[in-house]
């Protein structure tokens, strides 16, 4: 399986049906680090740097885009895998990542993953998402420097070197992180 | 303010006064509802999957426990049940033969997690297998509720191990 494809799959109705059918935030996490697609993505995030970098432009555009109020944000499913994988394989863009899925609208397990990362010390132990990471890695560190360098304009993590595959474009991207910030 | 549940995960949405019979709060949260055309796909992929499924209603409003405990109007984490089961004097049923309609079933995981519950919405004896039919009807997450036969559910909802009863 591709990066695209399993991009792709994590959109479907088919998976977000699948993920959805448990009832707790914990068991949400859990099914997802079993779906082949995620452990692709996490596979891939792991291993290069531009996949994370691609995966925050990602979160970005999505977070933005405009939903129907009468319901809830139908990206909800995906937004909430790729903050999670983001939150495994660079901890120093999950707080942004967490920060733009915040201010995503109507959103229900991504929105809790965002606060659960904004807000660390209130996650209790017994929280299963960052046990069933699907690299088994439950590490989370802050790093709010580097995040207010990239704001900043400083390439140091290549961060202008990001080319989403939707509607922002790169400059729109950090003017809006260093608003943001 | 940052609200989280006694789960210890974010409070998103609002809760409703939700207490068991000796006045314990049950953590809740109202969630938005999904797009028609998502729970049209819910409908599809479920059924296609499930050969003893029909569908009830396809409401996203409430999960599994939501709609046994709370009239189907918000969203009940399954980590409650003990609570409410304890609390609401239920008592556990031990035999099949012993079932009645409204009855509840209780899904564990493979780490003895509820992951699920029910309501008996019939009971037949199957002279053929010499056991008990059972039928449940059930809220599969945010998929929509459900008839289904008690052992055909999506695996990530687990099995039936528990049947329980408040019937005086």
């Amino acid at each position: 399986m591709t990066w695209q494809e399993a991009l792709e799959e994590i959109q479907t109705h088919e998976f977000d049906v699948n993920l959805n059918v448990v009832s707790s935030y914990g068991a949400f996490f859990k099914a997802a680090s079993r779906q082949p697609a995620v452990q692709e993505m996490a596979r891939q995030l792991a291993e290069c740097s531009n996949r994370r970098e691609e995966t925050l432009g990602l979160i970005y555009d999505i977070s933005n885009l405009a939903i129907d109020p009468r319901y809830e944000n139908p990206k909800d499913t995906s937004l909430a895998i790729l903050l999670w994988l983001t939150s495994f394989a660079d901890p120093e863009y999950s707080r942004l990542a967490a920060f733009y899925v915040d201010q995503a609208p109507q959103c229900w397990y991504a929105k809790k993953l965002a606060r659960s990362i904004l807000t660390p010390a209130a996650v209790k132990s017994s929280n299963a998402s960052f046990r069933d990471s699907p690299k088994g890695n439950s590490t989370f560190s802050s790093a709010t420097d580097s995040i207010i360098a990239m704001a900043s304009g400083n390439p140091k993590h290549g961060i202008s070197r990001w080319k989403g595959n939707t509607s922002a474009d790169s400059g729109t991207y950090m003017q809006t992180v260093g608003a943001q910030l | 303010m940052v609200l989280y549940n006694a789960q210890g995960s974010f409070l998103v949405g609002p809760q409703l006064p939700l207490a068991t019979k000796k006045g314990r709060q049950i953590p809740n949260e109202q969630r938005s509802a999904l797009a028609p055309q998502r729970m049209e796909a819910a409908r599809n992929i479920v059924l296609s999957g499930h050969s003893s499924a029909t569908a009830r209603s396809l409401s996203s409003a409430y999960n599994c426990m939501g709609m046994v405990f709370a009239a189907r109007r918000t969203w009940v984490e399954p980590q409650s049940l003990r609570m409410i089961l304890d609390d609401d004097g239920y008592r556990r049923v031990g035999d099949k033969s012993e079932l009645q309609q409204g009855d509840i079933v209780v899904y564990q995981d493979g780490n003895g997690e509820v992951s699920h519950v029910g309501i008996v919405a019939s009971i037949n004896r199957n002279v053929t297998a010499g056991d008990w039919d059972v039928t449940i009807l059930s809220q599969w997450g945010r998929d929509g509720e459900y008839f289904h036969r008690a052992d055909d559910v999506n695996p990530l909802l687990g099995s039936p191990t528990e049947y329980w009863t408040d019937r005086i």
